[in-house]
């Protein structure tokens, strides 16, 4: 009962688009909406379009959550390396890290102490998957980024933490073929129903956890165990 | 080529091995038999270091080459292949001339990370395919030269610990990617006296004995002597069942991996 009355007293930007109803951001917007909170979506992780979603979440209640699940073309299409030419590597990886770095930014310069950022990055990168170079470099430099955040933040009570998910959940599709030797076959979570991506992201985004900052947290159904 | 050593008459390319930790990985793989494509940005920096390593008695050939322009890391590949026969291994030492820089997150821009990607993270894609043939005929190695800031992240060096970490990514995915060609891909991450540090010293003599004292080995490593022969093992037949991992080297420091 704690939790459910703080998640209703703050407001979140969620980043990412909303091409489709099942999109990460799409999904996790909703899934904080279920739980009360001021949602505001941020379709490109510009600083002007970022900055007004800041201020109309603000005007609904204190701006404690930010969900940066932004997504560029190519970090789903798995691509041998010796065929991913420059410019196939630039929109995987300087897109992936410099979107999330503009979302960072205006996060820190409209948080209140106590608010959460939450990354969400390809779970490729943590023990490497064949035909996704690009993408597992894109998801640990991210989450080296979130953790040099973390750590320059966490004095001013601002969290940053990382939920790695596999393509699957990242672009549940038809298109995304699974060729690696870790990727689960299944997207959007297990028979059950639940969505592996959004139940793991309510833990890091909950108003309990606001004292966690720098950890990762993989939602892959127990694909990947780190040690 | 030398002709004794665990590395005997094999090539490795070693970029940014005109100083610092690249120049003591270089002294270490030619004292190790091998090769050395001592590939730098400065040429007067590799010709020296090349002759370093032919007045020990070793094999190197010094090529200009700024891992930034992929015509000149194509050529620095060509001429390994033109001058060795072969190339082995490929140590992807090459680093930004900011990455000690401190740097405020919020204060980050483009044209830093850019700086910083280009050298470390877009130079070891180019780095990779331009290697890749040569690698599998020889059934070699890719060693990446990445750091513990990529592993536990860096409140003042925000973007050397993001690189450092893509690396590791890159590392680890390559690794299952190249295997089955029979290519190995390793990472390094080492603690080293550098030049930077060195400069460091020098303006804050404090400093040195504080870095100590956080070290349980109570000392900065030598990239010769002690980051080197790991570099040597990375690439030679002791790690022939070892891929996708990074060896910290770091006299204890890091130990969070």
């Amino acid at each position: 009962v704690r939790a459910e009355t703080a998640w209703s007293t703050w407001s979140a930007v969620v980043v990412g688009g909303r091409d489709t109803p099942r999109s990460p951001a799409a999904r996790l917007a909703e899934a904080l909406r279920r739980r009360h909170v001021a949602v505001e979506d941020v379709r490109e992780p510009e600083p002007d379009e970022l900055a007004a979603g800041c201020a109309r979440a603000a005007q609904h209640a204190p701006l404690r959550a930010f969900v940066h699940a932004h997504v560029p073309a190519g970090v789903v299409v798995p691509t041998p390396l010796v065929e991913l030419d420059d410019s196939g590597w630039t929109r995987v990886v300087d897109e992936s890290v410099l979107a999330m770095l503009t979302t960072l930014q205006a996060a820190r310069r409209c948080a209140e102490p106590g608010a959460t950022v939450l990354v969400v990055v390809p779970a490729v990168g943590l023990v490497g998957t064949a035909g996704y170079v690009a993408s597992a470099t894109a998801g640990e430099a991210q989450r080296g980024l979130a953790k040099s955040a973390a750590r320059a933040w966490r004095s001013a009570g601002i969290s940053v933490n990382v939920l790695a998910a596999e393509p699957a959940d990242l672009a549940p599709s038809d298109e995304v073929s699974v060729r690696g030797n870790t990727l689960s076959p299944r997207g959007m979570g297990d028979d059950d129903g639940h969505d592996r991506l959004v139940d793991a992201a309510m833990v890091l985004l909950s108003p309990d956890g606001a004292s966690t900052t720098g950890v990762t947290l993989v939602a892959d159904g127990g694909a990947t165990m780190l040690p | 080529m030398t002709t004794a050593g665990p590395l005997a008459g094999q090539t490795v390319l070693v970029t940014g091995s005109g100083g610092g930790v690249g120049r003591g990985l270089a002294l270490a793989l030619a004292g190790a038999g091998a090769a050395v494509v001592v590939a730098a940005r400065r040429p007067h920096a590799g010709v020296s270091v090349a002759a370093e390593i032919e007045g020990r008695g070793g094999s190197a050939l010094p090529v200009g080459c700024d891992v930034t322009d992929a015509d000149q890391i194509r050529a620095a590949v060509d001429e390994a292949i033109a001058s060795f026969g072969r190339l082995d291994h490929v140590v992807h030492n090459a680093s930004s001339g900011r990455s000690s820089v401190v740097t405020d997150l919020l204060e980050v821009d483009r044209a830093a990370w850019h700086d910083h990607a280009g050298v470390a993270l877009t130079a070891l894609h180019r780095v990779a395919r331009a290697a890749h043939p040569h690698l599998v005929k020889a059934r070699g190695s890719l060693l990446v030269l990445t750091s513990p800031a990529g592993v536990e992240g860096s409140a003042t060096l925000p973007l050397y610990a993001t690189v450092k970490a893509g690396q590791r990514g890159a590392v680890k995915a390559l690794a299952r990617e190249w295997g089955p060609a029979g290519v190995r891909v390793n990472g390094l991450a080492p603690l080293a006296m550098t030049p930077a540090l060195e400069n460091a010293y020098r303006e804050n003599p404090e400093l040195e004995a504080r870095l100590a004292a956080m070290t349980p080995l109570g000392r900065i490593g030598d990239a010769e002597q002690d980051i080197g022969p790991v570099a040597v093992f990375l690439c030679g037949p002791g790690a022939r069942y070892m891929t996708g991992q990074t060896i910290v080297v770091s006299g204890g420091r890091f130990t969070a991996l």
